[in-house]
């Protein structure tokens, strides 16, 4: 917690939350993920399987609208659960105004 | 062609119940001034998740969008329309990535524009200019475009005629209505009628898209039809085929590339920004990377509208006798529905159109206030006079787009904007690697934005290989070493990081000096609650 003091003494020092941490690198890889694999368009460039009369190539496109609603929702909670662990750890954290919100 | 009665009713009575609604949002939440930019440009900082859902809806998901992507699907298939649907995938891990960072810093420091965040970070005032500028010539004509939205559901209604008033009078009243109310309201306004926006197109578009495949045969009918269009001989050019159904080998990267170069760019542009600052705390926008897709699932429905279209033998023609692809969707309705219905969905659109327009202008004037004209013509101007030029200068861009899209051919408006997403693009550097490093120097980032705006400009003067109006009518040209075709824009943002890289490397390597930098690490993990950082800002820090 050494870092953590001197962060409260010197508020314009090095913060440890610049630091990766394997939370922030999960969810880098998680969004990485996200952005990449809808644009690998080899792997979707067909007509069957059709899906209710949908060529592939269309609903395929229009599942990943789904996914990429989880993967950022996957990666917001990641992120919230490690902001949370760090409020509590050096006791800094949100007032009341969003107290029902976070 | 006669004028829809009904259809006309509707969409005037819709359009009198925002313009009230736009007067009135000036009440809402109402702060003990408006003077200043916080309050008049950013709302207060005040929105939580579901009005900045609802603005930034608004916002991204502009009108223009609505008419242009199912033209595109009906005129030319997958790569010129269907690619707006894994761009608007991909965009939200792009902005989950950076969103967090960019509010904290802007609140710790009191920015409002994406210029006030470079500078803090760099200390260079040729280097937020920069941006600054990019910024306003890129926002333009993409107002402009919303004025083309307007026009083609006018155009559709029936309303023209041979003199120049007669034609434009409706745009005209449309303007000053958008002009007065956001000069009073500020962003207040936009994201009060964003609400009736979004809801009147969401109720629309389900409607249309549960009941039109049923006329025509079903999804797979509908399919075959586009399918077959598509392979058929091109109109202009009978060595080619028509469009794309399903993108081949050769035109895979122009589809992903196009996607993800249009992703990267879209949190560039200004009226973004603005959007995603003027929430009140630092989660509201990741928070919203997860349920914005929801539009996009509303945009892909739409594109396929482009095809039902096709299999309803929809004919686009204008009031000139040419056949105009962006009246596709608007014909498809007048064709097919009662008046009133039309008319609610023309008054969707055109609706839609103001949102955006009303943000953009807004977004274009803060950055001429706080980068240009506080920077460079009075440094000591404060919140009410900042406010003052904000609200003028808002003005006089809504009067250029007008005049942009009065005077000059459509196909401009169009041009340009494409153009203007090419050159925002190169402003990504400047703005998103300083969240999160100091390596990158402030004259290698200067130098990596000028080769991307130089080689973007004349490629896409150049080689405008499959349209008929130059110059900047195409946004694919072949990347150098790769052969195939791919996005401009990316292709110079490549060309801009190769540079702003290896020019760190050897100034950082002669340790030639990088800037003032005033922001420090926590800052950019800064939230509502944090020592520092204020609900609502009465006076921002000065950065320059």
């Amino acid at each position: 917690m050494d870092e953590d003091a001197a962060r409260r003494a010197d508020p314009g020092g090095p913060d440890p939350r610049w630091r990766p941490s394997p939370t922030k690198i999960g969810v880098g890889i998680l969004l990485l993920v996200g952005i990449v694999a809808p644009l690998l368009v080899s792997t979707y460039d067909r007509v069957e399987p059709r899906l209710f009369g949908f060529p592939f190539f269309y609903w395929y496109q229009l599942l990943w609208v789904f996914l990429a609603a989880a993967v950022c929702a996957t990666s917001f909670w990641l992120l919230r659960r490690e902001r949370l662990a760090y409020e509590r750890r050096t006791g800094t954290g949100p007032s009341t105004t969003t107290g029902g919100q976070r | 062609m006669n004028v829809d009665g009904v259809a006309l009713a509707v969409v005037i009575v819709l359009f009198v119940v925002v313009t009230v609604m736009g007067f009135m949002a000036a009440r809402w939440r109402r702060p003990a001034n408006l003077e200043s930019l916080h309050e008049w440009g950013l709302g207060g900082k005040s929105f939580g998740t579901i009005t900045t859902w609802f603005l930034l809806g608004g916002d991204l998901y502009t009108a223009y969008t609505f008419i242009a992507v199912p033209a595109a699907m009906w005129a030319t298939g997958a790569v010129s329309g269907f690619f707006a649907i894994p761009y608007t995938i991909v965009l939200y891990p792009v902005i989950f990535f950076f969103l967090g960072r960019m509010w904290s810093v802007s609140h710790r420091h009191g920015y409002i524009t994406t210029a006030d965040i470079v500078q803090g970070r760099y200390g260079t005032r040729s280097l937020s200019l920069a941006v600054a500028v990019t910024g306003i010539l890129a926002t333009m004509p993409y107002i402009a475009l919303q004025l083309v939205g307007i026009q083609a559901i006018l155009e559709v209604l029936g309303l023209g005629g041979e003199s120049l008033l007669a034609r434009d009078l409706p745009l005209l009243i449309a303007f000053a209505v958008l002009a007065a109310y956001t000069y009073s309201s500020g962003l207040r306004a936009p994201a009060m009628i964003a609400v009736v926006k979004d809801l009147l197109i969401y109720i629309v578009i389900f409607v249309a898209i549960i009941h039109l495949p049923g006329l025509f045969g079903g999804w797979g009918s509908i399919f075959d039809a586009a399918e077959a269009k598509m392979a058929a001989p091109s109109a202009a050019n009978p060595a080619a085929p028509t469009g794309v159904f399903i993108p081949g080998p050769n035109q895979h990267w122009a589809y992903a590339s196009l996607a993800l170069g249009s992703a990267l760019a879209l949190f560039m542009y200004p009226h973004s920004v603005t959007a995603a600052l003027s929430s009140k705390d630092r989660n509201t926008g990741r928070r919203n990377a997860a349920i914005l897709p929801a539009y996009s699932l509303l945009l892909g429905l739409l594109a396929l509208l482009g095809y039902v279209a096709i299999k309803a033998g929809t004919q686009p023609i204008g009031l000139d006798g040419k056949v105009n692809p962006q009246l596709v969707i608007p014909q498809l309705f007048e064709d097919y529905f009662p008046s009133w219905f039309t008319g609610v969905a023309f008054g969707a659109i055109a609706v839609g159109a103001l949102v955006p327009a009303a943000i953009m202008s807004i977004a274009a004037a803060n950055l001429f206030t706080r980068n240009i004209y506080k920077a460079y013509l009075r440094p000591g101007a404060t919140d009410a006079t900042e406010a003052k030029v904000s609200k003028i200068v808002s003005l006089v861009t809504k009067v250029g787009a007008l005049l942009f899209v009065l005077l000059l051919d459509k196909q401009n408006a169009l041009n340009f904007q494409l153009l203007g997403g090419v050159w925002i693009l190169q402003t990504l550097p400047a703005i998103v690697f300083g969240l999160f490093t100091r390596w990158f120097h402030r004259w290698a980032l200067l130098a990596g934005w000028a080769v991307g705006m130089l080689y973007g400009t004349i490629t896409a003067y150049g080689f405008c290989t499959a349209c008929t109006t130059r110059p900047f009518g195409n946004s694919l040209a072949v990347v150098p070493g790769l052969g195939d075709a791919g996005y401009i824009g990316l292709t110079a943002l490549a060309l801009n990081l190769v540079v702003a890289v290896v020019l760190s490397a050897l100034l950082n390597g002669a340790r030639v000096p990088n800037g003032t930098d005033i922001t420090s690490q926590s800052d950019y993990f800064a939230d509502v609650g944090d020592p520092g950082v204020r609900p609502v800002l009465t006076e921002g820090e000065p950065i320059h």
